[in-house]
């Protein structure tokens, strides 16, 4: 066991050695400045309407999200019933201990549970930490594995997202999300899973998530 | 990963003869639409392009610091950091992790570099029940076979063969005829219950961020999520090269990866740090992070440096005549395509890899298309300028270059040869003006015909011309 310390400690020392020498008359290469990042995501984003909230939305819709919008996050379980009203005695998983979990589930007539089920037709009902108005991305970010199980695992995963919580870029979101310290995991996810690994043909969903709809909240959920 | 780099000649004639892979090939045009579609909507690509090459030129001349930046960082954020010189140093260590947890079943994400190691076979032989659980490296292990691609591993398998290998695997009974959605349903269904099972996940990286520790995945069926987000442990294995400063470095060059490789956005753009709390259906308690070299410090600094700029968006592969021509598996190692010809003699040897270089027309595109900006062609021409200095030539070749500089080095001589010849192969030609057939030649005539000179020199059409 010694013996095998002595050969890790050595890896690393002969790694860190070798690579740091042979790249040491590359050392002035400079970062790109914070006026160039500007600059660059500035170009990136020139082509964006104002309205953020409609970019959003149109990008997530194009990525195979469907969305909704509401004016308050009250609204949510009656919105999710009316999701699920189809289905076969359906359980919709509520993992956040946050806002989402002390909404009146039971008066809109919505059965939860903490742990999720892959029933095609049981649903997830997470809430998302932002959005990215350049891709339509929804920012999962937890300190838990239940958040993304309950995003992977459910047939359906509904999201909630306040419309104040929409950025412009994966920058900005990562700057909001990190002011709340940043969480183990901190998912970008761009609609459903997909694959084009089956005689190149692009299939929608993969292995999870299998549908996604996204409810923004036009009230400040600060 | 066992090579065939050295029968690349052989690799070769069986792909073109191949006619299920030939009629799989083709989708390759597809992907350069997607590539041209990505890209051109994009407003500032350019821009984006020269910052992207900007960051990884920064991370690769910072490597070391960066490195050990990030083993402090992920170590404080409950990760654990492992460090392997080789192959056989990354394997240990996955199996060193298996073995303390008293693990049975591994589920593994797509990833390159465990392909490069050996990992999946390494596992099985220790008696580890391994299942890939990308669908198209899936099909591959019930194939037995390596991947074509980097980015679509299983390009070449067509829809009738993985029909054959699900109901083959899965005792479903087919008919053939299956649809993609019929099949991934089916094979998402047999992935699912496997992870749910897996003691350990294994990942690749698409970067590691130094500043946070964080893992970086871009992925987009779910499953890389899956293995990180069920089993018990998660371990990821990543090449050294693909440590960056910061999360506003990984930011710039997930979109850079994503529209090169032909999509706006990856579904999951995953940043992990550490190894999170267990929630109410498991999820890791333990996160192992193995770092491997296997040669990519030795290239560091050289002739080959550049390369380590690979971001692995397969764009140099999809605009390749070659590739499109014989598909991946031919190039008889893990990278195919234009970045395989050069990081393969550098990470194996030229010697049993010196072929993979000269497949390619240097047409150029491959470094037009790649969104750090390697000069490919030019890397392609010094292996091949290695390999004539480093190794023994062939008999044949030596001859005709020694009879070349015999003739060159004496103009008089050289012009009335030439003027000889052009007139010779211009009367065999028959006015037709190409050679279907000629002695010595019948390499380049098997395939194609070789155009005939107009009759005289291109000198002497000159000096004529006044």
């Amino acid at each position: 066991m010694a013996a095998a310390r002595l050969k890790v400690a050595s890896s690393r020392d002969t790694i860190l050695r070798n690579a740091q020498a042979r790249v040491a008359h590359l050392r002035g290469q400079a970062s790109p400045s914070q006026e160039e990042r500007r600059a660059v995501l500035s170009a990136l984003t020139s082509g964006l309407p104002s309205d953020r909230t409609a970019h959003f939305v149109e990008r997530a819709r194009a990525s195979d999200a469907a969305v909704s919008r509401l004016s308050s996050v009250s609204e949510v379980p009656a919105a999710l019933a009316d999701l699920i009203s189809g289905a076969a005695e359906p359980t919709v998983c509520v993992p956040d201990a946050g806002a989402l979990r002390d909404l009146p589930w039971a008066e809109a007539g919505v059965r939860t549970a903490r742990a999720p089920s892959s029933r095609h037709d049981d649903a997830s009902a997470i809430e998302a930490a932002a959005g990215v108005a350049e891709s339509g991305s929804l920012v999962i970010s937890a300190a838990s594995h239940d958040t993304p199980q309950a995003m992977l695992l459910s047939g359906q995963t509904v999201v909630v997202l306040f419309e104040s919580a929409i950025a412009t870029t994966f920058e900005d979101a990562l700057r909001a999300v990190r002011s709340r310290g940043l969480r183990s995991r901190v998912v970008f996810l761009t609609g459903p899973s997909r694959t084009g690994d089956i005689a190149s043909r692009l299939v929608i969903p993969a292995q999870g998530p299998r549908r996604i709809h996204i409810l923004v909240v036009e009230e400040d959920g600060s | 990963m066992k090579s065939t780099t050295e029968s690349f000649g052989k690799n070769a004639r069986d792909a073109l003869a191949d006619r299920r892979l030939q009629r799989s090939l083709p989708v390759i045009h597809e992907f350069r639409r997607d590539h041209e579609r990505a890209t051109g909507a994009l407003p500032g690509y350019a821009e984006l392009k020269r910052i992207g090459r900007q960051i990884r030129e920064h991370s690769l001349a910072n490597v070391a610091t960066l490195l050990t930046e990030f083993e402090q960082t992920a170590e404080a954020a409950g990760a654990r950091v492992h460090w392997a010189a080789d192959a056989e140093e990354a394997r240990r260590h996955v199996l060193d992790i298996c073995a303390a947890r008293d693990a049975r079943r591994v589920v593994k994400a797509k990833s390159m570099v465990t392909e490069e190691v050996g990992l999946r076979a390494a596992l099985q032989e220790a008696g580890y029940r391994v299942w890939e659980t990308d669908i198209g490296e899936y099909v591959l292990q019930l194939a037995d076979e390596p991947p074509g691609h980097v980015v679509a591993p299983a390009l070449h398998k067509g829809l009738d063969e993985i029909d054959e290998l699900f109901a083959t695997a899965h005792g479903t009974a087919s008919e053939g005829g299956r649809s993609a959605e019929q099949l991934v349903e089916e094979g998402s269904g047999v992935l699912r219950e496997q992870h749910a099972a897996a003691d350990v996940g294994i990942t690749g990286a698409n970067f590691l961020v130094a500043e946070t520790g964080s893992v970086v995945l871009l992925t987009n069926e779910g499953n890389a999520d899956l293995a990180t987000s069920l089993p018990r442990c998660h371990i990821v294995v990543a090449t050294l090269e693909k440590v960056v400063r910061g999360l506003e470095d990984a930011s710039l060059l997930w979109r850079l990866l994503s529209r090169a490789a032909g999509q706006e956005v990856t579904t999951f753009t995953s940043v992990l740090t550490g190894p999170g709390e267990r929630g109410e259906s498991g999820g890791p308690e333990a996160m192992h992070i193995v770092l491997v070299d296997n040669g990519r410090s030795d290239l560091l600094g050289g002739e080959f440096h550049d390369a380590l700029r690979c971001v692995r968006c397969g764009a140099c592969m999809d605009h390749c005549p070659i590739y499109e021509s014989i598909g991946g598996q031919a190039y008889g190692w893990v990278y195919p395509g234009p970045i395989g010809a050069v990081v393969t003699p550098g990470l194996t040897n030229l010697e049993e890899s010196a072929d993979l270089p000269q497949a390619s027309t240097l047409c150029g595109v491959c470094e037009e298309v790649c969104p750090v900006d390697i000069p490919l062609p030019s890397m392609l021409q010094k292996w091949r300028r290695r390999a004539v200095e480093e190794l023994p030539q062939p008999a044949r070749s030596t001859w005709a270059l020694a009879l070349w500089r015999y003739f060159a080095s004496r103009p008089k001589l050289y012009r009335l040869a030439t003027s000889v010849v052009a007139r010779l192969l211009y009367l065999l030609s028959f006015g037709r003006g190409t050679l279907r057939r000629l002695p010595l030649l019948s390499g380049w005539t098997a395939s194609r015909d070789l155009p005939a000179p107009e009759g005289q020199t291109f000198q002497r059409a000159w000096r004529r011309r006044g």
